[in-house]
């Protein structure tokens, strides 16, 4: 299978079982998949997300219809379990700070972690995620998967001033968010 | 150059590891947010090779099971829908053959009591009648074809 098929050949040939179409798609978006999930989720996490997300895609595979294209079926998938993740994350904090205050009122010391940068990355990759879907996307379409603005614009059929334009939109609203949750 | 061209210039240099331009005051705030977007989305970052080969391993085997799994529900699905399939056609053809052959025999056996035929004639037909009994089979033979093309 040659590695510059398009991805509808690949996805026919895949869901007709050829296990190197299959391998093919997923070595292409791999490395994208792996720096979106990096970019929105703590690192101690990431592999285990990114797992979740290429089992989920090869179980889901066969029911593919095409109606749209592959790679935005993929980040579908890549949202959705992300935010799988979030609800998992949140649901546990919560327990966690219940237990902690329940520590605190019976006198146990807790520590508590002074790294700053672990902090403000966490807040990022938070501030990110609650962002509108189109912020996201350009800014994880030039951060993680390192397209150019040139093709970003391409990508989204836009011009390069309104490619350009949405980007520092995105950026101002992610500073906004940041912002607001410092304070 | 416009605000936005400048702070796509900042990106790009800081993507490719240049120093980047300074840029003016008012964007101050989107130079910091884009730098530490920057350090948490490091798109050169190696995957561990441990890793990687856990990821492929399991991807792959995912993926053979989800075809085996397919392949036999497709299997099973041709094996039990061809009944189906028959027994919804047949039904639907014949629903459609009866409207059409109710609606026929009741134009043309009755004309209407204030216009009776004259007994030995043909009795009169309301083609409008007949045309709706004919439109209503069509519809119904139209929707079995649309209904099979959905299913195979």
């Amino acid at each position: 299978m040659t590695s510059d098929a398009s991805d509808e050949h690949l996805v026919k040939q895949a869901q007709t079982g050829d296990r190197e179409a299959f391998l093919t798609l997923y070595n292409r978006y791999l490395k994208k998949v792996y720096n979106r999930v990096k970019s929105r989720i703590p690192p101690q996490d990431a592999e285990d997300v990114t797992q979740d997300i290429f089992i989920a895609v090869a179980r889901s595979l066969p029911n593919f219809e095409q109606r749209s294209r592959f790679n935005t079926w993929l980040y579908t998938i890549v949202n959705r379990q992300i935010a799988d993740y979030y609800r998992r994350y949140y649901r546990t904090n919560e327990n966690l700070s219940v237990s902690l205050e329940a520590q605190e009122e019976e006198g146990i010391e807790i520590a508590v972690s002074d790294d700053e940068n672990v902090d403000e990355k966490v807040l990022l990759q938070q501030a990110l995620q609650e962002l509108p879907e189109n912020y996201q996307e350009i800014i994880l379409m030039r951060f993680a998967d390192g397209l150019s603005f040139a093709e970003i614009a391409e990508a989204r059929k836009q011009t390069l001033e309104a490619t350009k334009s949405l980007f520092r939109r995105a950026i101002q609203a992610l500073n906004a968010k940041v912002d607001r949750d410092v304070l | 150059m416009r605000l936005e061209d400048q702070l796509a210039n900042y990106t790009d240099q800081l993507l490719v590891g240049q120093l980047p331009d300074e840029l003016p005051a008012e964007l101050e705030r989107e130079a910091r947010i884009t730098r530490q977007l920057h350090a948490i989305i490091a798109p050169d970052t190696e995957m561990k090779a441990d890793f990687r080969s856990r990821l492929n391993h399991s991807v792959m085997d995912e993926f053979e099971q989800a075809q085996r799994q397919h392949r036999q529900t497709r299997q099973t699905r041709k094996n039990i829908l061809p009944f189906k399939l028959m027994s919804v056609q047949g039904l639907s053809a014949a629903a459609a053959i009866l409207i059409v052959l109710v609606g026929a025999i009741a134009v043309f056996s009755d004309p209407g009591d204030d216009n009776p035929a004259p007994v030995g004639t043909t009795p009169e037909i309301s083609i409008e009648a007949f045309a709706g009994f004919v439109v209503i089979g069509l519809v119904v033979v139209v929707g079995l074809y649309f209904f099979n093309r959905r299913q195979s």
